[in-house]
């Protein structure tokens, strides 16, 4: 397994988005923010399990993300289904998984909570508001909060 | 137009009341008049039947005890009338003479408690009687000459048996019977000659006491005692409770020496139990009174629901009618800031085409151009599939393997472009459906098929159609890498992608299921034999009589509509 210190970059993000405009808007902020993370990008929720389980060639090396940032609509597997799945797999269940959604319908709040997710964030309309946003999501889960060891 | 007008626009029939057309079909009292009669019907039949059985038995009961009593009174006639064979027996033995006779007379008299007196008649003359007390009026008494009993007497003398004769009035007064036995005495030479009679009369009603017929009237009985003389149709009454003529009594037979007697039984009331009958009559008509009550309530309340339901029927009619009209409103308000997006990233990418050397406004001018044209792209299909259980004509007969070829036609180019091959396997047998969506679902099917194409080989489409019973069932079959047992329902879901890679919105499975249960058929996946994925469409089959009535041009129109 990679270990992070060996790693040049010294936090790992999982990306899952189906959307490739909106996974740009992310790497976009996060590379304004001057944040030092690598991003690793995955299609859907099912890929994104694949990921963390290492499944397959293309993910037979891959680094145990820190923090997860979640789309709600994707296809094969959903944000909710993805969720549900990792919170009941105990390898996996203390990673924060963060919901970045455009939805603002209250029930997708309250069932992303009640399946596990660490928060739940509204997309904004304004890139420079999402630039903050996922300043202030780096600042908190990378620097501020502590995690356990587990690598 | 603002969302308020627009809100006023899309709902303005809403709250107004559905009149209430209800009630008309289901009424209590039709409903309560039914259940009353066939109640009160059953209920007839009941107490019929159960009355039946009581007067069986009651006639059983009564013919037991008239068996019984007249079986008494057998008896102490037998017993009483062989009290003149003691005399005969006596008589022989003096040789016509019983030394003493009110003395013997007397004690034979306490050994038979029927019998009155006791009486010798030497040739037919009444000589001695015992006891003589009360009866002097018979000595003399020449019964083979008297007008009144020398039939009787003679009778018996002639056929050398005991006769019963009687009833007749004693000399001595009241009602009695005699028994009469001739007497034959030997003369010492073989020959016999007629002594006499030797008589035991019989005084009623004291001989009947065996018969304990007062109980019987205590039983609430009513009696008759009668007898028919010999070579007479008159009945003479011997004894009877009351004078009345019985109702349907039952009877029993005696037969006496040379008579026949008949007793009869009926109850004082007569056989019907009338006050009995009332309760159960009443208690029949209360039953079916009560049932009727209850079947009118349930009948009004089943109607009530009925009207219910219509009502809320029509509601959600209403409700989801103005739910359709809100969202294709929507998308229609939608589709044109989506359109002047896409159009002017696509003027702003052309203006800045040699100018631009910023690879990342390059991408975000695409991203939006994208994102624009992926937004009408969702609107047209809100609106396919707000359509889709519409129907587009008439819904009729329609023939599938014309509708197929006209479809084909018009995607030749597509399929050439994919190398697929589409194969029609038997005839496809007609639906009933509306030609422009028969040819939609199609559409989508083969839509399908193309989407989920391997692209390594040749895409082979098979089209196989079958009739089983009123529904007619399409199956297409593709090649491809097929869709996984756990997503084969989900797929029909709005916008459900198995890729964010693939072409698509995700809504052709969803309008092509939407077309189909608007006419109440259905659609669903499963394997194709070569591990694809297989369509399957079942559809309501066109009438056999009915020939179909949408004709090559109807299709090739709707084919050229889309």
């Amino acid at each position: 397994m990679t270990s992070k210190q060996e790693n040049s970059f010294p936090f790992v993000i999982l990306l899952a988005e189906d959307e490739p405009a909106d996974a740009h808007l992310v790497s976009l902020a996060l590379r304004e923010n001057r944040i030092a993370t690598e991003l690793q990008h995955v299609l859907d929720g099912r890929e994104a399990l694949e990921y963390l389980r290492r499944e397959g060639r293309r993910f037979a090396t891959a680094v145990r993300p820190d923090l997860i940032l979640l789309d709600l609509n994707m296809p094969r597997m959903n944000g909710r289904e993805f969720l549900a799945a990792i919170k009941s797999d105990p390898a996996l269940c203390d990673i924060p998984v963060v919901v970045l959604s455009t939805s603002e319908v209250d029930r997708d709040v309250r069932d992303s909570y009640r399946l596990g997710a660490a928060g739940y964030i509204t997309k904004p309309l304004d890139i420079g508001e999402f630039v903050v946003e996922i300043r202030q999501l780096s600042q908190y889960w990378l620097s501020l909060v502590r995690l356990p060891e587990n690598r | 137009m603002k969302p308020a007008e627009l809100h006023a626009a899309v709902f303005q029939t809403t709250d107004q009341a559905a009149p209430d057309r209800s009630g008309v079909l289901f009424r209590p009292a039709w409903v309560a008049a039914i259940v009353f009669v066939a109640a009160l019907s059953l209920a007839t039949g009941l107490i019929w039947r159960y009355e039946k059985v009581r007067l069986r038995d009651a006639r059983e009961v009564a013919s037991n005890l008239v068996a019984e009593r007249a079986y008494a009174m057998h008896s102490s006639f037998d017993r009483v009338l062989s009290a003149t064979y003691a005399l005969a027996a006596m008589l022989q033995q003096g040789n016509g003479r019983i030394p003493h006779f009110e003395e013997a007379a007397g004690q034979l008299l306490r050994y038979y408690p029927g019998a009155a007196a006791l009486q010798l008649a030497p040739g037919g003359i009444v000589r001695q009687v015992v006891p003589l007390q009360g009866n002097e009026e018979a000595i003399g008494h020449d019964l083979l000459n008297d007008p009144q009993r020398a039939r009787a007497a003679r009778l018996s003398a002639d056929r050398e048996q005991l006769v019963l004769a009687g009833p007749f009035q004693l000399l001595q007064g009241g009602l009695g019977a005699a028994g009469r036995l001739p007497v034959f005495l030997d003369d010492g030479q073989g020959q016999r000659t007629f002594w006499g009679l030797a008589i035991v009369l019989i005084a009623f009603p004291e001989a009947l006491a065996p018969a304990r017929l007062a109980e019987l009237v205590e039983q609430g009985y009513a009696y008759e005692l009668s007898c028919t003389p010999p070579g007479s149709d008159q009945k003479q009454v011997i004894a009877a409770s009351s004078g009345a003529q019985l109702f349907k009594p039952v009877e029993r037979v005696l037969q006496l020496p040379n008579a026949t007697w008949t007793l009869r039984l009926a109850p004082e009331a007569g056989w019907n139990d009338l006050p009995g009958l009332y309760w159960k009559a009443a208690l029949g008509l209360l039953f079916s009174a009560l049932l009727a009550w209850q079947a009118a309530l349930q009948a009004r309340l089943f109607g009530r629901t009925r009207a219910h339901e219509r009502t809320l029927e029509q509601r959600v009619g209403q409700r989801t009618a103005d739910l359709q009209r809100f969202a294709e409103v929507v998308a229609h308000h939608l589709r044109e800031p989506a359109r002047l997006v896409a159009s002017y990233a696509s003027r702003l990418n052309g203006q800045l085409t040699g100018r631009l050397d910023d690879d990342e406004v390059r991408l975000s001018l695409d991203f939006i151009g994208q994102q624009a044209r992926r937004l009408q792209d969702l609107l047209r299909d809100v609106e396919r599939y707000l359509a889709a259980d519409q129907a587009r004509g008439t819904i009729a007969p329609c023939d599938v393997e014309l509708a197929l070829q006209s479809l084909l036609a018009s995607l030749t180019d597509r399929l050439a472009d994919a190398k697929a091959s589409v194969t029609v396997l038997g005839t496809l047998p007609a639906a009933m459906i509306d030609p422009p969506r028969l040819l939609e679902l199609f559409r989508i099917a083969l839509d399908n098929a193309l989407l989920h194409a391997h692209g390594e080989q040749p895409l082979r489409i098979d089209i196989a159609g079958e009739q089983l019973g009123r529904v007619v069932r399409y199956r297409i079959s593709d090649n491809g890498p097929g869709i996984e047992e756990i997503y084969r329902e989900r797929v029909f879901n709005v916008f459900e992608r198995l890729s964010s890679t693939g072409r698509g919105t995700g809504i052709g499975l969803a309008i092509l299921r939407r077309i189909a249960e608007s006419v109440a058929g259905r659609v669903w996946l499963d394997e194709a034999p070569g591990g694809g994925c297989r369509v399957l469409i079942e559809l309501p089959a066109a009438g056999q009589t009915e020939p179909a009535r949408h004709g090559r041009d109807d299709l090739c129109q709707a084919a050229r509509a889309k």
